[in-house]
């Protein structure tokens, strides 16, 4: 054994203790680097250079501010990988859809400002009513795997985020006019506050207005917007922040038709502008007033005023701990479809179903039109706490989520005039709505929902390898709670599944989602990464309507009617990517191979318990496929950006639609088949320009051919749309700062296309041609906009 | 007007043909990124805590230069008193005269090999620095420091990552790190830290991320003379693209 010895200790001891003090002696410092945004093959501002160990995909302001202002979420970003997405017009204003990897948007969770955004008992999304894009700073997708920290119940397929940017630190105001084909209007105001006061306050309120016509029959769009938001830095250690939307919109409907109704009729076929009449009442006589075939313009309307409230209050704890709370409130109004009704005067059913005399002709044997469709109207409060922790080379984000929802599902009717007015075009006004006998409201459906949503979640990013390695572990407990309550209504009378009486139904879903990332750095330019998350999506709140079964009418009230059991459960999908990263200073590039395989999808289907057609949760399908983008500087003046998506989905089961009889096995054939609307190319390019006062961007996406049912049967063609930007920057002079120009030009080459809604569960068109016993029915198209021009004037001041 | 009625007829066509040509494109230009070197960003320096000393010149300036010989002259004797130009201390290939005086037809005289060489080499000074003269005095470790310092502020500007993600993303925060490192002699990363937090763990991760990601050559000789690792200080000042 050797000899200790004492001085050697002393020594390495004195060393230990003045190693820090010469380090500090001679430490160089190498200066100050400005991290502003992102390098060169990101200038397209459609590229990101991602970090993140998941395929993900974002939109910066450089592309945005090229696009017509009036552009919504799903046109933004729909040049990215795996997005596949249509505009119901080049405007932006009456809509689109959205679909990715194969999931509909009704399966992708999308936020604003963290809050979520998606209807709390349908999931659906409705793009147009969020911000204005000059106030948006990002949107970001994630395309497989929901990201554990996102507040979702209803995504299977992904998440959407869209972020508005802060209040500028300098007093401003920006104004801008759009002038454009169809009557197309826009007005744009923002006023900045800058910083004030020594907690560095700083706030910004805008306003819009935009109208449009339909490209094709009669109506428009008229849009107001408000945006708003204030941020506050007390002191280093707290922040905190707010923010306000507003939308009230005012649409008239554009028709989708059927592949016979655009042979028939052309693709520019639209509602009737013609006014339904009222027949002269005659007392005594029995009169049906009848529904027009191709409606009227002003009874397709959809009328729809929202706001959304989010806030953010951050602690600073220490440097290696932040706390947050981020509480929302999201509140809409609306109707929307086709608002022409006809209702029958007097009864039998229960008192629900029954209606006063109507045309006022003092008897009750009438068939009369009146104005009304669903109405919804919802109150949705929220809040996510938020923990931020480092420890080592762990960073753990740690949080919950609560919500709680109440969807209020109406179907008042009023009366209108023959010159095609309705007594109260919003439906919210219960004075005018139309009554039963007992003297109160008719309702066609009459719904309350209180969805109480809420996720657990925590996720650890180690560092290793010196950050040439990453891992990420997350997961989340996520769970949704469906209150639904059915008051008597006149929905459904059938005996296999009816409303006219009062239930009440309560539900839970919920799930562990664990998730795992891997992120392998091969070089300072070059990485690898795997991804692997589990997502669900609850069953939406209409698959608790029309469950009482049976029963007898006696004295105008249902009796001995049984609630049935609703089968449906949950869908869920594993989502995988494989991926590949360069990022230089020039060239930007993401590519990944992905396998989704998603379970217990829920559409309209037999369910053998209780022999009827219901939701139900019908098969697996398997979606794998690769995506690809890349951003590249070309030179000072050009940047090119391009993505490419191979899709391949499969359907794994039949879907049983029917009781099985002699001559109709009651089974549609969808083993095998792909997806609907999943088209199995899609490639998009992106050139931008800039030289001195002058810029451009032009860009073309093409869709791949894809089917429009579920059995495969019918489908839509491929095709390219073209859209083009150009613009100069005018120097300042007087009270105007950097004014500029800028055209639009979308659909450069006319290109006619055609769409289903990007539907999803029992929206979708199972078949279209009949085959033996198995009938068809052919599904709608939205036809794609035409070419559409506009100008914009844009200055600060 | 029968022209844009021909367009539309064939807008399809169009459409798809001017897509197949941006695909050609998109295609041209991989082929152009497959070979592109990584080129580091040239972001004035700025320095505070080390002030280098200018660097010295790797030669001595070259004498007062005198006019070129004639070239179809013999060169007998050196002409005496011509204009004096600024002396070229390290001249960049930019002053180099795009086309070169033809070569004397005779060499010089020896015992004017100094003047001659000067004059054969005043349109071509690069050559000059190509071959320092042999007494000149190494430079300072001071300023060879100060030059590779430059090369990791670049190498660090380079490897520069605004932090991407969802927190990210939300939060879009901004605010400047300063991180520590310790390099070894070989340029092999030994340490990194975070100096002064930014108030937010994602920018304090992407700082570091920048510094350990990072590739850092050797350090030149005669620098940091004596020790074996140095540690070094960054600040990175992260704004958010609004």
């Amino acid at each position: 054994m050797k000899r200790f010895k004492p001085q050697r200790l002393a020594l390495l001891v004195s060393m230990a203790f003045s190693a820090p003090l010469l380090m500090a002696q001679t430490s160089t410092d190498v200066g100050r680097i400005n991290v502003e945004g992102q390098p060169g093959g990101t200038d397209s501002g459609l590229i990101t250079q991602e970090e993140t160990p998941k395929a993900r995909s974002s939109v910066t302001r450089q592309y945005m501010e090229k696009l017509n202002p009036t552009s919504n979420a799903f046109q933004i970003i729909d040049l990215l990988p795996g997005v596949n997405t249509f505009s119901q017009d080049a405007t932006g204003l009456f809509g689109g859809g959205i679909r990715m990897r194969g999931f509909a948007g009704d399966q992708l969770g999308m936020t604003i400002n963290g809050a979520p955004v998606n209807d709390s008992g349908s999931f659906s999304v409705y793009p147009q009513e969020y911000t204005d894009t000059e106030n948006l700073c990002e949107v970001f997708v994630t395309q497989g795997s929901t990201d554990s920290d996102a507040p979702h119940v209803g995504a299977s397929g992904g998440n959407i985020g869209m972020v508005t940017c802060s209040p500028k630190d300098s007093f401003g105001v920006r104004a801008s006019q759009s002038v454009g084909q169809l009557n197309y209007r826009r007005s744009f105001v923002r006023l900045d506050t800058g910083k004030v006061g020594p907690s560095d306050l700083k706030a910004f309120i805008s306003y819009s207005k935009a109208t449009a016509d339909k490209f094709k029959g009669a109506g428009g769009a008229d849009r107001n917007h408000v945006d708003m938001a204030v941020e506050v830095r007390p002191n280093a250690d707290v922040f905190l922040s707010a923010s306000v939307l507003y939308n009230n919109a005012m649409n008239n409907n554009i028709r989708s038709l059927t592949n016979p109704q655009i042979a028939q009729y052309g693709r520019n076929f639209d509602f009737s502008t013609v006014a339904p009449q009222h027949l002269t009442a005659v007392a005594g006589t029995a009169q049906t007033e009848t529904v027009p075939a191709d409606g009227f313009y002003k009874f397709n309307i959809n009328p729809f005023r929202n706001y959304l409230f989010t806030s953010k209050a951050e602690f600073k704890v220490n440097k290696d701990l932040t706390l947050s709370a981020e509480p929302y409130y999201w509140y809409g109004f609306g109707t929307g479809g086709g608002q022409i009704q006809q209702l029958t005067e007097g009864g039998t059913g229960t008192n629900v179903t029954r209606l006063k005399d109507l045309n006022g002709d003092g008897d009750t044997l009438d068939k009369v039109l009146a104005y009304g469709s669903s109405v919804t109207e919802t109150n949705r409060p929220g809040v996510t706490f938020k923990a931020n922790y480092r420890v080592d080379n762990h960073t753990i984000n740690a949080g919950y989520w609560y919500e709680r929802a109440n969807h209020r599902q109406t179907g008042p009717r009023v009366a209108f005039d023959n010159n095609g007015n309705s007594s109260n075009t919003w439906l919210d006004n219960p004075s005018a709505y139309l009554l039963r006998p007992d003297g109160l409201a008719y309702q066609a459906r009459d719904w309350k929902t209180i969805s109480t949503g809420s996720s657990l979640y925590a996720q650890d990013t180690i560092a290793l390898m010196n950050d040439k390695l990453m891992l990420q572990i997350g997961g989340r407990n996520s769970n949704i709670d469906r209150d639904f309550t059915n008051y008597a209504n006149a929905q459904s009378t059938s005996a296999t599944g009816r409303s006219d009486a009062d239930y009440n139904i309560k539900r839970s879903y919920g799930k562990f989602l664990p998730s795992a990332g891997v992120k392998f750095n091969l070089d300072t330019q070059k990485s690898v990464f795997f991804n692997v998350a589990e997502n669900f999506k609850a069953p939406g709140n209409f698959s608790f309507q029309n469950l009482l079964q049976g029963g007898t009418v006696v004295n105008g009230v249902l009796t001995g009617a049984t609630l049935r059991n609703p089968a449906v459960g949950i869908e869920t999908s594993t989502n995988m990517d494989l991926g590949y990263r360069m990022q230089t200073d020039t060239t930007t590039l993401s590519g990944s191979v992905f396998l989704v395989n998603y379970k217990n999808r829920i559409a309209s289907a037999f369910d053998p318990a209780t022999a009827l057609s219901v939701d139900y949760n019908v098969g697996d399908v398997t979606v794998k496929g690769i995506e690809l983008e890349a951003g590249q500087k070309l030179n000072k003046n050009f940047s090119l950006y391009g993505s490419m998506s191979y899709t391949e989905s499969m359907m794994k089961q039949d879907l049983k639609l029917r009781a099985s009889t002699a001559t109709d096995s009651g089974v549609e054939a969808t083993a095998g088949k792909s997806m609907p609307d999943t088209p199995k190319w899609m490639a998009a390019m992106a050139l931008s320009y800039k030289e001195g006062p002058w810029f451009g961007q032009l860009t073309a996406k093409y869709t791949g051919k894809a089917f429009s049912t579920l059995v495969n049967d019918q489908q839509m063609d491929s095709y390219t749309l073209l859209n083009l930007a150009a613009g100069y920057k005018f120097p300042s002079t007087g009270f105007f700062k950097t004014p500029e120009v800028r055209l639009n030009v979308d659909n450069l080459t006319n290109t006619d296309y055609q769409r289903i809604s990007s539907p999803s569960g029992s929206q979708f068109t199972v078949r279209a041609l009949p085959l033996g016993t198995l009938a068809g029915s052919n599904p709608s198209y939205y036809i794609g906009a035409p070419r559409f021009v506009s100008v914009t004037l844009r200055s600060d001041f | 007007m029968m022209w844009v009625d021909r367009l539309n007829d064939h807008r399809h066509n169009v459409s798809s043909v001017v897509s197949l040509c941006m695909v050609a494109l998109i295609w041209l230009m991989t082929q152009s990124i497959l070979p592109m070197q990584r080129s580091l960003p040239d972001e004035p320096l700025e320095l505070s805590l080390l002030t280098p000393e200018p660097i010295r010149p790797l030669m001595q300036p070259p004498p007062p230069p005198v006019q070129p010989p004639k070239p179809v002259l013999t060169p007998s004797k050196p002409t005496p008193a011509l204009p004096v130009p600024p002396p070229v201390w390290a001249a960049p290939s930019a002053v180099v005269p795009a086309t070169l005086p033809p070569a004397p037809a005779t060499p010089s005289e020896p015992a004017k090999s100094e003047i001659t060489r000067s004059n054969q080499s005043a349109p071509a000074v690069p050559q000059a620095v190509v071959e320092p003269a042999k007494n000149v005095p190494p430079p300072s470790s001071a300023s060879i420091e100060a030059a590779y310092v430059s090369s990791v502020r670049a190498l660090l500007n380079a490897n520069k990552r605004y932090p991407t993600g969802r927190e990210s993303s939300l939060q879009r925060p901004a605010g400047k790190a300063m991180v520590w490192f310790v390099l070894n002699r070989n340029g092999t990363l030994h340490e990194a830290g975070i100096e002064d937090s930014s108030n937010s763990i994602l920018l304090d991760n992407a700082a570091l991320a920048t510094v350990r990601r990072t590739s850092y050559t050797p350090w030149p000789e005669g620098s940091w003379p004596g020790q074996s690792q140095h540690r070094f200080t960054v600040t990175l000042d992260f704004v958010p693209l609004n």
